[in-house]
């Protein structure tokens, strides 16, 4: 795999305003990252994308992403794969 | 707009095995806030203003949201195919994008007048006309073309339009056959891999170089 999200920062925004690993994450299935969409993780002044990004559950993705390929959903190998 | 192969008719038809999640609409979303914005572009060096489920054009605080991002030298790209803004909006969001590092990229599918054949709902010949407009600023400009089977024929004609115009062309070989309606508009199958449909991404072309999307 060639991550964007990791090798990039290539990171996505949704239609209903939370950030993602990537864009094509914004469709109507989300349950594979419902741990990134927790309520703690909305950003805004006191909650930069650099604080939410060094969240324990945004680590553990992105630690996922580059040893544990395999674990990772179908639209990761699709889009990166 | 209602493109039939776009990620928004997901939520109201129904595409690629996302049948479970059809509500019949409407697609959920909300504006991004200023501060959002304004924490975002903090972080990023470069932002894509795409509008996976809608167009950048329908933010109220569109032109602010460009402007901060200038203002910040930041490296932008901005995708529109709607056209529901008047041309005034469009050139004071070419006026603040000229000298800056920010790439214009039009959605339009063909000629400009077949161009709604897919793009539902949208004016191509005002969208070409904006995208011109755009390009003669000296705004970096590009093309997106998704091959279908009323524009196939016309690819190499647009390509040519847009050289001379200084407009970057980029041709699309799509992999969303997933309905009858898209079914319907398929191409000549030397741009359709039909071993992959539905399975592998779209390809982009631009020079004769390929790129997955």
């Amino acid at each position: 795999m060639k991550p964007r999200c990791l090798e990039d920062k290539f990171l996505g925004w949704s239609a209903t305003g939370e950030l993602l690993p990537c864009c094509w994450y914004d469709n109507p299935n989300k349950e594979y990252i419902k741990e990134l969409l927790d309520d703690k993780f909305k950003v805004s002044y006191d909650n930069t994308v650099e604080d939410v990004l060094n969240s324990k559950e945004w680590k553990d993705f992105f630690d996922r992403v580059k040893n544990d390929p395999d674990s990772l959903p179908p639209v990761c190998h699709r889009y990166c794969g | 707009m209602k493109c039939a192969g776009c990620a928004r008719q997901r939520y109201t038809d129904g595409l690629n095995g996302f049948e479970k999640h059809v509500t019949g609409g409407p697609v959920p979303g909300k504006h991004l806030s200023m501060e959002e914005m304004d924490v975002i572009s903090d972080y990023f060096q470069g932002i894509t203003f795409c509008g996976t489920h809608s167009d950048p054009q329908f933010h109220p605080q569109f032109h602010e949201f460009l402007q901060m991002c200038v203002d910040k030298k930041r490296t932008i790209q901005v995708h529109v195919a709607a056209t529901a803004r008047k041309s005034s909006w469009f050139t004071k969001a070419f006026q603040i994008s000229k000298g800056n590092d920010v790439e214009w990229v039009f959605g339009i599918d063909g000629k400009p007048e077949d161009s709604h054949i897919y793009r539902k709902n949208q004016d191509g010949k005002f969208l070409y006309n904006m995208m011109i407009r755009c390009a003669s600023m000296g705004i970096k400009t590009t093309w997106h073309y998704i091959i279908f089977n009323y524009n196939e024929h016309y690819i190499e004609e647009c390509a040519r339009d847009a050289e001379k115009r200084n407009i970057s062309f980029v041709r699309i070989e799509s992999c969303r056959w997933w309905t009858e309606d898209l079914l319907k508009l398929r191409p000549n199958t030397s741009y359709v891999d039909v071993n992959q449909l539905g399975k592998k991404r779209s390809n982009s072309i631009v020079n004769n170089q390929s790129r997955l999307i």
